[in-house]
């Protein structure tokens, strides 16, 4: 008897060749169009990409401080959390500009994996897509998952020169960034929600409740 | 008459009859439809995207066997593990095997439907282990030992009454006294129930929106998170997904991404958007599950490749049918009894399921070609919906009232002349019964009709003799 694998890929020849063994070239023009890159219709802009961006992210409740340099960030990351009253301990994540960051010795800023209770998370994005307002990451070891999906309220820092238009000018840039596609891409819109109980919105259903982005002019 | 079609009509008469569903029901009813225009009106580009993403899942299905080598050769090169399963059972098997042998006790979940097709859930609680489902909507229908009744908001058919009560009757024991019926309070003791549960997990098990060839990707596509919290921290990350799910290139995952949200709730993307790649160990990363897999599970989908049902295999799963279904608005998903309700399940349970147990599903539809309008991958739902009556009449599998009526309409049809003759009588009564109101109440043994809903008043006389009149007017 055949094993699950041989006599499931003979049920889809029989569907789409008759039976019969694909050809070479038939191979090959399939790995090509796989490596290949093909756009198709993207939505149009006539605004400036910064602008669209902190648009977007504000309309799906989201909220925006752009500062220049990162010597502002700590001033930015206090005016947020003294607006919601959060206090001074954070859990803060790594990345081009956050590791330049020097906190003051009245923040506790612990630079670790986040846990379940923890309230304020501080990470970097690797870049933003102004098309929908998203922030993409791509946790390591040194800027883990948890950071961006535990914590209640999301402090994200992001250098606006990182903000491309739409999705297929993300994939090109990881694509040259990284020789290996990385193990974990995120996409992240906008702080979590559901709309389970009675088809209405409420946020903070699993990540963040709130995201605020520190948009940084370097 | 079959069981199943007597069991359908029985659940279709209990959720007319159900108040808290009907209130539910007519809740959720036009949201979902309002926000996909809202979002389709303000994104141009939408019908050249659907045509694209069309004809990718075409390309796709065309070559199936080819992308599905190259997503499983990219799969292996990661680091992470292929699994085939021909069936349900299969999978649900090898599923089972992998947890019970990483000696997994608790396993979190992510929203899943081929999950709920190959019946995981049971297989793996039968073995001893507890598998919480993650998503708000899966875990209270989970509570309530219920299936999900809508393929993308599992729990639409409850009320805030009844996912207040669930919550207190299941969370009391676990220290959460008082009971909580804001929505506001409802998700957030849900949160706080559910995080522990995703530190302690040992396995987390999702499906997977899209597979991506190119980089050996599964996508998962959430509103709350929790897919990727199922994702991200256990030791073992086992991704589930049919064997349709495969696309070529990440630019092809963005034509799905801008058709699917939209469709879907009307949002231009979903809150989390995630593409996972395998183990840690591969990428030299301190995070991430330890062992990565992927069940692919054919489930009579091979058999749907080259026939007439093969456009079904472009289903993204969306649920946009369902939202613009004037049947499934009204009955519900449990009504269907079966995993996939509303048009795109009424199609696909016989394919997967056979039509002996499911006749009524596709005659569960008015043909009003809504859905059809509306499916961002084209798939011709009412066109797939009539095979299948076509199938269920020459195999005699529908019931024999039904043929019976059936056949005197053919006859009387084939004989218009004999057709005016028979009709004008029943017309002309209806007429003088129902003149002045401009409806009728009540036709004695059509009541099926008439309980639920006013039958319109038909003129004096058929449109075939008025016809006739009009054009001899005005020939003179």
């Amino acid at each position: 008897m055949l094993d699950a694998r041989s006599s499931l890929f003979a049920a889809l020849r029989v569907a789409l060749t008759g039976g019969e063994q694909r050809s070479a070239l038939a191979r090959s023009a399939i790995e090509d169009r796989v490596h290949t890159t093909r756009l198709s219709a993207r939505p149009g802009t006539n605004m400036d990409l910064v602008d669209q961006y902190c648009n977007k992210h504000i309309a799906v409740h989201g909220t925006v401080n752009r500062i220049a340099g990162f010597h502002n960030v700590v001033a930015a990351t206090e005016e947020y959390c003294s607006q919601q009253q959060l206090g001074k301990d954070l859990v803060v994540g790594s990345g081009a500009i956050l590791d330049k960051v020097m906190w003051p010795p009245e923040w506790s800023a612990n630079k670790r994996p986040a846990n379940v209770s923890d309230k304020i998370v501080l990470s970097e994005a690797y870049a933003g897509i102004s098309e929908t307002g998203t922030m993409v990451f791509i946790p390591k070891s040194r800027s883990p998952a948890s950071q961006i999906f535990l914590g209640t309220h999301h402090i994200v820092v992001l250098d606006s020169s990182l903000i491309v238009a739409c999705q297929e000018d993300l994939w090109r840039i990881i694509r040259t960034d990284h020789e290996v596609f990385p193990r974990a891409v995120n996409l992240v819109t906008g702080p979590s929600k559901t709309g389970d109980v009675e088809q209405t919105i409420e946020y903070g259903a699993h990540g963040p409740e709130r995201v605020h982005l520190i948009l940084v002019d370097v | 008459m079959n069981t199943a079609s007597t069991e359908f009509r029985k659940r279709v008469r209990m959720a007319l009859a159900d108040d808290e569903l009907q209130h539910a029901m007519g809740r959720a009813k036009g949201g979902f439809v309002l926000n996909r225009q809202k979002a389709i009106a303000e994104f141009p580009e939408f019908h050249q995207m659907t045509d694209a993403a069309r004809d990718i899942k075409d390309h796709v299905l065309m070559n199936l066997d080819l992308y599905l080598e190259i997503y499983e050769k990219k799969v292996l090169e990661n680091g992470g593990q292929v699994h085939w399963a021909r069936t349900a059972e299969e999978a649900s098997t090898i599923v089972e095997g992998l947890c019970r042998r990483s000696g997994a006790r608790k396993i979190t979940k992510g929203k899943s439907m081929v999950s709920e097709e190959i019946n995981l859930n049971e297989k793996l609680e039968k073995s001893g282990m507890q598998v919480i489902e993650t998503d708000l909507g899966e875990y209270i229908v989970q509570l309530a030992s219920e299936k999900p009744s809508h393929i993308i908001a599992p729990a639409v058919h409850k009320t805030r009454n009844q996912i207040s009560k669930l919550f207190y009757k299941h969370h009391k024991p676990m220290g959460y006294a008082d009971k909580v019926s804001e929505r506001k309070e409802i998700v957030q003791q849900a949160r706080s129930v559910l995080r522990n549960h995703f530190v302690e997990s040992d396995i987390g098990i999702t499906g997977a929106n899209f597979l991506i060839a190119e980089t050996g990707s599964s996508v998962i596509v959430t509103n709350e998170g929790n897919g990727d919290l199922t994702s991200v921290l256990p030791r073992m990350q086992i991704v589930v997904a049919g064997i349709e799910k495969v696309i070529p290139s990440l630019e092809d995952l963005s034509v799905f991404l801008r058709v699917l949200a939209r469709s879907a709730t009307g949002q231009e993307i979903s809150a989390y958007t995630s593409l996972y790649s395998g183990p840690r160990a591969n990428h030299a990363d301190e995070e991430g599950p330890e062992q990565y897999h992927v069940v692919l599970v054919d489930n009579g989908r091979s058999s749907m490749l080259g026939s007439e049902y093969q456009s079904m295999l472009r289903c993204i799963r969306c649920g946009a049918c369902l939202n613009h279904c004037t049947v499934y608005n009204v009955i519900g998903g449990h009504a269907y009894g079966s995993i996939y309700p509303g048009p795109m399940g009424s199609v696909l349970t016989p394919l997967i399921d056979g039509h002996e147990n499911n006749t009524d599903l596709a005659n569960a539809c008015t043909l009003n070609g809504l859905c059809r309008t509306i499916c961002p991958v084209h798939i011709p739902l009412p066109d797939l919906l009539r095979n299948h009556r076509t199938q269920q009449q020459r195999r005699k599998l529908t019931p024999f009232t039904g043929r019976f009526f059936f056949a005197i309409w053919v006859y009387l049809v084939r004989r218009p002349h004999f057709y005016q003759i028979v009709l004008a009588l029943p017309i002309w009564v209806l007429n003088r019964v129902g003149r002045k109101s401009g409806v009728i109440k009540r036709i004695p043994l059509a009541n099926g009709w008439t309980n639920s809903r006013d039958f319109p008043c038909p003129s004096a006389q058929t449109f075939q003799r008025q016809w006739r009149a009009e054009m001899r007017k005005f020939n003179a």
